[in-house]
This record gives C-alpha cells, structure tokens and sequence, in this order.
C-alpha cells in the first residue's frame, strides 16, 4: 500500500484533527503532520517552505469555516503559489451546502469534497488517487 | 271655329276635328306643336299620324274608348294619353272630345275636341307619388309614425307605422274621446294631458320623452312630437309624429343606473379609485385615494401618476400602460410605490383598465389602488423570519454535524484501538446514543436542504420508470412479504421533480405499504396514477393495517410521530416526503381506516417539457 509522506491538515477544531491523525496512523497510512488551525496561518508556513525549497505535504485535508481565513480565501492565494509538484488538497468540511459542493467541484485545484467524519475509507481513496 | 281662327291660333290649346267617313284629321299648329312638330310636317294627318304618335300602351285605351263614342255609349271622349315627341321623349296630354256633327240618322260624322299638354303635371304627380313612398319608408324606418286628432271631425288619424308602434293592426281605428288612455297611468298619462293642455293655452309644440301603453301589462317609450293648428285662436286640430325609442330608452336608462352604481362605488369605495388620462394626469380621485395618499383633490388634478410612483416601478408601470393602450392585454395588476404627500413611501396595489371610446379610441383608465402596505411589511418580515429560520436551522445542523461527527469518529478510534471496549455496557450506550444523535442530525439536514432548493430546475421525470425502480429496489421485502403490487401507471405519464426527491417518495410510501401491513391477511398494494389540471395525482393504496386518523390525523406528517407499535418506525420518513412533496409544489392526501387499509394521494406538478405521446385514434 502507498503511503503519505506528509500530510497537511488545516482545521480549528482539535477534535477532528486528532481523529484524522489517529485513523491516518493507525493505518499506518502516513506519520509525518503538519498542523494549522486557520487558513492564514497555513498560508503563511506553506509559502515559507516553498520559497525555501523544502518539502512540501503531498495531500492538504482543508476545513472550510475557520477564524481569520477560511478554506476558500486560502484555496485562493495558495493556487497561485508556484509549487514543484502536484499538492492534492481535499476539502474535509461538515458543510452540507449544495452550492460549497458544487463550487469545490468547479476548483481545478480541488481533489475531492469530503463530508465529515472522515472515516478510515475516505484515507484510502486519498492514497489511491495519489 | 272657322270664324275665329285668330282666336283659336292664340289660344294655347291644341284643337281637332275627326271626320268620321273620311278618317281625316283636321288640326290647328298648337296641336303639332305639343309633339314637336309644325302643323305642315304633319300634313296630310290621318288617324294613321295620330297612332304614329301615340305610346304604344295607351293606343288601345285610346280606341276603346273613341269607338264607344261612336257608338253612343259615352257622351265624352275623356283619356290621358301619352305621346312621342318629335325629339324622342314622352309627352302628357289631356284629350277630350264629343261628336259635334251627326246625319239625320243621327249617327255620328265630326267628333271635335281639344288637347292639353299636361306633362309638367304628370312629372308633379309622379313626383308626389315618389315622395310619398320615400316618406312612408323612412317612416318605417325611423320608426317614426303620424298622427292628427282634429277636434272638429272628432277624427284621430294614425298613419300604419303609428299603428305598428302601438301594436294595434293595420285595420285598427284609434279612439279619439279617451285618447289619454293611450299613455301608461300615473306620470306619463299627467304628463302628456299637461302637455296638450299647454299647447291649448300657449300654443307651445311638445316634444316628450314618455312611456305609452300598448295593451295590458305593455308598456313602450316613445318620443313624441305634438304642434297645435289654431283658428280663431282655437285649437281645431293637433298633429305630429311618434317614435319608437324603446330600444334605445331602455339601453340609456340602464347605462344610467350602470352609471349611478359606479359613481356609488367610486365614490364610496373604501379602496382608492382615479380616472386617469392617457398623459397620466389624474382626472377624478375618489376618497379613499385622498385618505390613503394624503393629497387633496386639487392636488392631485396639478399632478400626473409619474409624479408620485415610485422611481423605481416607473417603467414597469409604463410599460404595462403602453401594452393596455396597444390592445395587448384588457388589463394590468401591480405592486408598486408611491410617495406619500408627507414623503412616505408607501406599498400599494394597482390595477388598471382602459375605458375606450366606440371606436376603439382610447379614452382614460381607471384605476383600483389598494393599500398593502401592512401586508407588504407583514410579508417583508415573514421572509425575514423565514431567511433567518433557515440561516439558524442550517447553522445549527451543520455545528451539530461536526460534533456529531466528531463523536463518531473519536468512538471509533476508540473501538480500533481496544476491541474489548465493546463489550462494556456504558460504552455500547455511548454507542448507540452517539448512532442515534448522528441520525437525527442527518434528518434535520435533510429537511434544511429541502428547503433550500429552488423549483427552477425540476426534471421531466418519467413516473412510470421510477416506481420500477422503487418496486425492485424493495424487492427482497416484497419476497418475503408475498406482497403483491399492482402498478397500473400510464408508461407516459412525465412529473417536474428532482429525482432523489421522486425517489425518496416513492420508496417511503411502498416501504410504509410493507412495513404497515396486516399480519391477517397478503398484503396487496396497488398504485395508479392520472393527470388532472396540470397535476399528476399518485395513488398508493394498501389493506395494511391503517392509521387512526381520527386521533393522528393531524400530527400524521410531523417529525418524529409514530402511530403503530412497529419496531422499525422512526416517524422521520413520512414528515421528510411531506416536506419533499411540498418543496416539489406538491401535496399529500391520505384516507385510512384501521384494519382496512390506507390510501395516499401524491398531487405534484406534471411536467410541461415532455408532452405525452399522442397516438392517432383509428377511425372505426
């Protein structure tokens, strides 16, 4: 099975955080983490480490609603970021809107829209789509 | 005769003399004249010249007669006869003649007489006749008759369209000794006496607008027309015409009561009403127009309706009127603003017909303007309400959907990590408690997200098709069941719906049609289905064991309601169809008697995109 080398994941609420790390791990699906809690904070260390020429995650798991930048401003400054190779990013929200799921479908730079919970299944797609 | 000739040459008759032997004709010039000719162009005349002359339909009249005075059988010969004159046109003459010279056996030998040139009469005559019928057949068709009551012969004359106009026949004979009785009792027999009795002390003409009577419970306007002849400053004689004006009376007198009820409602009523003029100025307001928009009268006659509507609703409001004007609707209703005397703003509903003239002109509008403005808040305020009804419902199913999650999630974790967690009682409750609360967030979702689809994209769906799908999709509980299904829907039948709706729909209530079934007796579930009224009613009935509707009736269809002691009801599916059926623009019926069965109607929209199919009938 293919494996995550880093995954990123950006979401205020610590609970889904630590249940999307603990299903990633005990799946022994990926060990590296990188952490942030809104989208200008992510925004911030992602461009850094670009810029730097350091490693960047393979898979970015977005929330949508979160304090200061939300997924979208964020999905919006981070496409145009220059980056050496592909970053999937996946938004992961509880947002039931049908107008949020048809305009993330409508985003080039979107992967796949994920209703929380995220569930062990939901990982695995991840990776095979790597 | 032969003794004055000069006489006889000045006088304008024409003369002659017939010598009965010879059949020669003697005349004088007058007499060829009458014909054109001169006497010497004329010569040798003989009765032969005389026929010549004559037209020929009065020859015979002419020799009849001229033989009985030969015969003695008239003492005169008298005729009109008319002639050929020398230029071609036909010419009258009076001839008159006797036998002025006999034998001694009396028989005739000279019949002497004169001709008169009476053509210029004989045109009057004609003429007159002409008149006479023209006058009669206007009569007849003005409906105007004559009438003459000559007080000295006690005579009352009526013409035949006098008596057509009074029903009576041709042959009838008015009475003149009580010829008031001829108007309808009470003011218009008053009337027409005071009427004669001016023209008798006055000598005024009358011309009156009045009812007559034309036999019993008969009555007839007519507009008549009465001119006294004195002599000796006495009336001897009172004539003149009588025209029917029933038809148009009647129509005028309802005109006018049409009339009086809109000056009533108009100016009674409690809603605005104006007359407006093809320029917008305001022709007539009524008093609920000046209470609601706070101008008087005067003030709004300086005024135009553009002056005080709404910038906003201008167009819309010309542009209807154009349409109005340009016979492209009879029309208009809107909602639209007006500016208030004191500068409020104010909601009001109008609407707008054309009055035109008989020739299609347009004359004015008249306008009805109500006053919604309560409505209007009331209605801004509900869609507020409801915006922020939705807004806090769609909050609040997403934040408990996180949790909710969330607890899934982390009692998940927990169970991957220590499978013996299973097995103790707290955590299992946990369990459930977590499922439970999980479900109830999905169903408040679903009920959030029905709400907040929008009707423009329902799909032509084939109903036919989909309760197929339903019916096999239930299949292994139909198995199990021995239910037998009896679908008869019409394979063209098209719904506008959304298809996970459509299919959400059916499958609940062939689900409920199962699951509610008797333990007593196969279940048996019939579906049907017709178009009415541009709506397609479903019909899925069942001999389950029925609901009390009585005693549930009314909480049938709301959340979390179950009326039987069935394991598996939940009382979400039937509250999220309803709900799914009205967002459709749709309804539900239902009948029910316990132990017999139930029957759903689903009314929903039938679709206009796909026309069913029409095959041609044979002609048998």
């Amino acid at each position: 099975m293919k494996k995550i080398n880093l995954a990123c994941i950006i979401d205020d609420d610590p609970i889904h955080v630590f249940g999307t790390k603990k299903i990633m791990q005990l799946a022994n699906i990926c060990q590296d983490f990188m952490v942030f809690h809104n989208g200008e904070e992510a925004l911030r260390k992602l461009s850094a480490l670009v810029k730097g020429g350091e490693n960047i995650p393979e898979v970015i798991l977005l929330d949508l609603n979160m304090p200061i930048m939300d997924g979208w401003e964020f999905l919006e400054a981070f496409t145009k970021i220059p980056t050496q190779r592909k970053v999937h990013i996946y938004i992961v929200s509880s947002s039931l809107s049908v107008d949020d799921i048809n305009r993330a479908k409508n985003m080039k730079s979107v992967n796949n829209y994920i209703i929380k919970p995220i569930a062990l299944e939901y990982i695995k797609e991840i990776v095979n789509d790597l | 005769m032969i003794n004055y000739p000069h006489i006889i040459e000045d006088l304008d008759i024409a003369l002659w003399e017939y010598y009965v032997d010879t059949q020669q004709i003697k005349c004088n010039e007058k007499w060829a004249n009458i014909v054109g000719y001169s006497l010497t162009e004329l010569t040798p005349i003989t009765s032969k010249t005389w026929e010549n002359l004559f037209h020929p339909k009065y020859l015979g009249k002419s020799d009849n007669l001229f033989a009985a005075l030969l015969e003695d059988k008239i003492d005169h010969y008298k005729c009109e006869i008319r002639l050929k004159h020398k230029k071609g046109h036909s010419v009258w003459i009076y001839a008159q003649g006797r036998v002025s010279k006999r034998d001694d056996d009396g028989k005739p030998l000279v019949v002497t007489g004169f001709n008169r040139d009476i053509t210029e009469k004989k045109k009057d005559q004609r003429k007159l006749q002409r008149y006479k019928d023209i006058t009669e057949i206007a009569s007849k068709i003005a409906k105007t008759g004559y009438w003459e009551l000559n007080f000295k012969t006690n005579n009352f004359f009526w013409n035949e369209v006098t008596k057509k106009i009074f029903r009576q026949s041709e042959d009838y004979s008015p009475n003149s000794e009580n010829f008031l009785n001829y108007f309808a009792k009470g003011v218009h027999r008053k009337k027409i006496e005071q009427a004669v009795a001016e023209v008798f002390s006055n000598k005024k003409e009358f011309d009156l607008e009045i009812l007559i009577s034309t036999g019993e419970k008969s009555e007839k306007w007519v507009r008549i027309i009465g001119v006294g002849d004195f002599k000796k400053k006495k009336c001897i004689r009172l004539y003149g015409l009588v025209q029917d004006i029933d038809d148009i009376k009647r129509i005028r007198i309802d005109t006018a009561i049409k009339e009086e009820q809109f000056r009533q409602t108009f100016e009674h009523a409690t809603i605005g009403m104006a007359l407006v003029g093809l320029d917008g100025s305001w022709l007539k307001v009524n008093e609920g127009l000046n209470t609601f928009l706070g101008y008087s009268n005067e003030e709004f006659y300086k005024l135009t309706f553009q002056d005080i509507t709404h910038p906003d609703d201008l167009n819309k409001d010309l542009q209807l009127l154009e349409e109005l004007v340009a016979n492209k609707r009879k029309n208009y209703q809107m909602e639209k603003r007006y500016v208030k005397k004191n500068g409020q703003i104010v909601w009001a509903h109008l609407s707008v017909s054309l009055v035109r003239d008989d020739k299609d002109n347009p004359i004015h509008f008249v306008s009805q303007v109500q006053d919604i403005n309560e409505n209007k808040k009331l209605s801004e305020t509900m869609l507020d309400q409801n915006r922020r009804l939705l807004n806090f419902a769609y909050i609040v199913s997403h934040n408990l959907g996180s949790h909710t999650g969330n607890l899934t999630m982390l009692l998940d974790l927990m169970v991957t990590e220590n499978e013996s967690l299973k097995n103790d009682e707290y955590f299992s409750h946990l369990l459930t408690a977590s499922t439970n609360l999980t479900e109830t967030v999905m169903h408040l979702n679903e009920v959030v997200k029905i709400n907040i689809q929008s009707l423009d994209n329902l799909e032509p769906l084939n109903l036919q098709q989909y309760i197929l799908n339903a019916i096999s999709h239930i299949q292994a509980s139909i198995t199990s069941t021995n239910a037998n299904i009896t679908n008869t829907v019409s394979e063209d039948i098209y719904v506008a719906a959304f298809p996970a709706y459509l299919e959400s729909i059916i499958l609940n209530f062939l689900t409920n049609a199962i699951k509610y079934r008797s333990p007593e007796r196969t279940p048996q579930i019939k579906i049907s289905a017709k178009v009415k009224n541009e709506q397609v009613i479903i019909s899925i009935e069942d001999n389950g064991i029925g609901i009390d509707l009585d005693r549930y009736g009314t909480k049938l269809f709301g959340m979390y309601k179950t009326f039987h002691n069935n394991k598996d009801s939940r009382g979400i599916g039937l509250f999220i169809t309803k709900n799914q059926v009205e967002a459709l623009g749709g309804k539900i019926e239902v009948k029910s008697e316990l132990q017999k069965g139930s029957e759903f109607k689903i009314f929903l929209k039938k679709s206009k995109k796909v026309e069913p199919q029409t095959e041609p009938t044979p002609n048998n």
